[in-house]
């Protein structure tokens, strides 16, 4: 079965969404070579070797599972040094995988500035929050899960569309203090809306085509990946200084994505009804105390 | 009860301290630097759990935010219902969850009674160092804590456990105030603040 092409939203060029999916594919694969060898090394040698050797007399067994655990490690050696010898060439990412970067206030990241990809900056870096705020978990949802760039780069294409001005608003001169909590609270909750509509974070193992129901909670695991994510960039604000380390916002945002994901979550579920309201005041109040 | 005084001091002679107090980023290293300075006190070891400290810390100024508008009735007792807010928030943390995380993990004790006293005689001595330093902030003087504290730690103990509310009325003893045992999460019941209302002929 071949699985359907992304739809392509309006604004977003066919080059991107080409680069993007080649990137996720990548990607994709390499995590389940991972996963192969481990299953390899894990589930199918014992089992083989139980099955030739079921009393372990003949000391086969050992042999065989030696056998199986040096083949499946020197084949994912092999495969990791070329998937990173590819992923060199095509992505030169390496600040963002040493978390070496600073973030922009949100609204940065929405403002055009770069005309021939205006969501380049936004897809990269969020690509990378989530990433790291992926890693940082431990538990089984997050083992079989990536994330994929093409969904964060569809999420930036929804936030432009629903609030085509907010970001404007943002950045004008003529916006009072209370106008500019409130408008920055409304594009984080967008923002968290979006991605957790477009499902950025996703099951490896599942099929690529397979998106959750959108009537569906998401898992409250991978909300949190998202929520540390939007709470890492919505933490950096103009008054207090136009930089900030990755590392930091990330700590900042999983600190608070831990404490408070009860509260979103239920912000979140009340978005059918209110327009993101809650959810947005619920940023708002956060920001107010950090 | 052993407090920081030096800390107080320098957190009092801070312009921005009442503000401050509400920011997580000036709360988180407050609370860690008071508790690095208690347990050196003490003699003692603490690992403090990062997730429950924000919970509690949010959960707080959530509350304070509700009451924020009694705080021109009487702003002195509004800062003493703030920290009583705060040691409920803080010792629910360590004493009443359902699940085996505590706020404040303290290593150097063996027995599980130890432990619990000493974790929350830490935080008690955190919350009450920043009360005096809010009070000393707002030109009041540093009070004096209760000398009978001994007699009741022991129920203050059990009946935050089992009821973390009950820490505001055990701080308003501790200081000296009236606590209100009825009501004590209800701030514009508190005795001070009720006088405040009557003679500004708000009630």
């Amino acid at each position: 079965m071949i699985p359907p092409s992304p739809p392509l939203l309006p604004q977003q060029s066919a080059l991107t969404t080409a680069e993007l999916t080649l990137k996720d594919g990548l990607r994709a694969l390499g995590l389940n070579v991972q996963l192969g060898a481990h299953w390899l090394v894990e589930d199918v040698g014992p089992k083989l070797a139980q099955q030739i050797d079921p009393d372990g007399i003949t000391g086969r067994r050992e042999k065989l599972h030696a056998l199986v655990d040096s083949a499946a490690r020197g084949t994912l050696s092999t495969l990791v040094t070329v998937l990173q010898g590819a992923s060199a060439k095509a992505m030169a990412d390496e600040p963002y995988r040493s978390l070496n970067f600073t973030l922009l206030p949100l609204a940065d990241y929405f403002s055009g500035a770069n005309r021939g990809n205006p969501s380049g900056l936004f897809a990269e870096v969020f690509y990378w929050l989530l990433r790291h705020s992926l890693a940082a978990r431990t538990d089984a949802h997050a083992r079989h899960a990536m994330v994929h760039q093409l969904a964060v780069d569809e999420a930036f294409w929804i936030v432009q569309s629903a609030q085509a001005g907010l970001a404007q608003r943002l950045d004008a001169n003529t916006a009072t203090d209370i106008d500019l909590a409130q408008d920055h609270a409304a594009l984080c909750a967008l923002l968290l809306r979006a991605l957790v509509t477009t499902e950025p974070v996703r099951d490896t193992t599942l099929l690529p085509w397979a998106h959750a129901d959108a009537n569906t909670e998401p898992v409250p695991e991978l909300l949190q990946v998202v929520l540390v994510a939007v709470l890492a960039v919505g933490c950096v604000t103009a008054s207090g200084g136009n930089l900030s380390w990755a590392a930091d916002g990330l700590r900042l945002g999983q600190q608070i994505a831990m404490a408070r994901r009860a509260s979103f979550a239920a912000a979140l579920a009340q978005g059918a009804h209110d327009d993101g309201a809650a959810l947005s005041a619920e940023f708002k109040f956060i920001f107010r105390h950090i | 009860m052993q407090l920081q005084d030096a800390l107080i001091d320098d957190w009092a002679r801070q312009t921005e301290l009442r503000s401050n107090i509400l920011r997580w980023r000036w709360f988180d290293a407050a609370f860690r630097e008071a508790l690095a300075q208690a347990c050196a006190q003490q003699g003692a070891q603490a690992h403090l759990h990062d997730a429950l400290l924000c919970r509690a810390f949010f959960d707080w100024a959530h509350d304070v935010e509700t009451h924020q508008h009694l705080e021109t009735v009487d702003p002195l007792d509004f800062r003493h219902a703030m920290a009583g807010l705060l040691l409920q928030h803080v010792l629910a943390a360590q004493l009443h969850g359902p699940g085996p995380d505590r706020l404040l993990a303290v290593h150097d004790t063996a027995n599980a009674a130890d432990h619990r006293d000493l974790a929350a005689t830490l935080i008690t001595g955190i919350v009450l160092s920043l009360l005096q330093a809010l009070r000393l902030h707002a030109g009041a003087a540093k009070a004096a804590v209760d000398a009978e504290l001994k007699l009741y730690w022991s129920s203050f103990l059990e009946n935050a456990a089992q009821q973390p509310a009950t820490a505001i009325c055990y701080l308003d003893r501790m200081m000296g105030l009236e606590p209100v045992w009825s009501t004590p999460t209800l701030i514009g019941e508190r005795p001070a603040m009720r006088a405040a209302m009557a003679t500004s002929g708000v009630v």
